[in-house]
């Protein structure tokens, strides 16, 4: 199954999720989500998803001096990037019951 | 910047080149800054600048990148001025343009309707009573330029508005845009160049989030 649309849907939730557990730059979020099983992810992908939830207010982030090379941009969760996050787990948990349920019912080939 | 880098963010603004000015810039120079953290490794498994360019606008929201013509150029990153979106002008000076804009265009369209009332009544006539009553046609009358207003950060109705009141057409493209439903982000023509009236200024309006 191409997972690249189901991806393009979660990201932005994984992205908030990661961050929600410690404030974190770009890159470190790219790994963190590769490292938790989303293999595929992509740089752009990952960049583009911070950005956005940034552009909307869920992230706020701040410049630290890195001992290697340029400064790095680290994200935190804003009070409505928080809320936008348990908003998602609680649309993320019921899709994922009802769809479930849906398979469940299904011919199992 | 290293080489690899500078290529890298070109050749991702090349393949973003449909986009609207602003929007383009602002994803070039946030880009940047992005790449500037990751060390050479990582810049060489970015791949290709193109697929790239398609996985961020995916990921921004944008539409999917339009051919454009081969000879836009790409802007240098070296050489990108400040960021300045949208552009500020004075309160004053704003409204003496608009002020201007709707006295030029309140003269302009009672010499239209002269013109057009003229016409039509000679048309009248000739069908009524024959040859002989021929009037000055009205395309002999040269169409008017106008300056087009400044629309972006307005709402969709207040742009619309303005830019009726100098005797221009409207067509709107609504855009994914972090700017508040409505509001517009992008005009064409830009803001004060001169159009003949009639001309059709396109609005980009903001979908909202």
């Amino acid at each position: 199954m191409d997972t690249s649309q189901l991806l393009k849907g979660v990201l932005p939730m994984a992205a908030l999720s990661v961050i929600s557990t410690g404030d974190a730059y770009g890159y470190e979020v790219l790994h963190e989500l590769r490292s938790a099983g989303l293999g595929t992810v992509g740089d752009a992908s990952v960049y583009g998803t911070l950005q956005r939830a940034y552009d909307a207010g869920l992230l706020s982030s701040y410049l630290v001096a890195s001992d290697s090379g340029p400064s790095r941009r680290y994200y935190s969760l804003t009070p409505t990037g928080q809320v936008a996050l348990k908003d998602a787990r609680e649309t993320w948990d019921v899709f994922c019951d009802v769809v479930t349920g849906l398979l469940d019912r299904g011919a199992t080939p | 910047m290293t080489t690899a880098l500078n290529d890298f963010v070109r050749q991702v603004d090349q393949a973003c080149a449909d986009l609207p000015e602003p929007q383009r810039r602002k994803l070039v120079v946030d880009l940047e800054d992005h790449l500037r953290e990751l060390d050479a490794d990582a810049i060489a498994e970015l791949g290709d600048p193109a697929a790239y360019a398609a996985e961020l606008r995916a990921a921004l929201d944008l539409p999917t990148a339009r051919p454009v013509p081969a000879h836009v150029p790409a802007y240098p990153p070296a050489q990108y001025p400040p960021a300045q979106y949208p552009p500020q002008k004075s309160g004053l000076s704003t409204w003496i343009i608009v002020a201007l804009c709707v006295v030029g265009s309140g003269l302009i369209m009672v010499v239209l309707f002269a013109a057009l009332a003229f016409f039509g009544l000679a048309a009248t006539s000739q069908h009524s009573s024959g040859p002989g009553t021929g009037a000055p046609v009205a395309s002999a009358v040269p169409i008017p330029m106008v300056p087009v207003p400044n629309l972006v950060g307005g709402t969709q109705a207040k742009a619309t508005e303005s830019a009726q009141a100098v005797g221009l057409d409207v067509r709107v493209e609504v855009v994914a845009s972090n700017r508040p439903k409505g509001e517009v982000v992008a005009q064409s023509p830009a803001a004060f160049s001169q159009v003949q009236q009639g001309t059709t200024v396109v609005l980009q309006v903001s979908s909202g989030r």
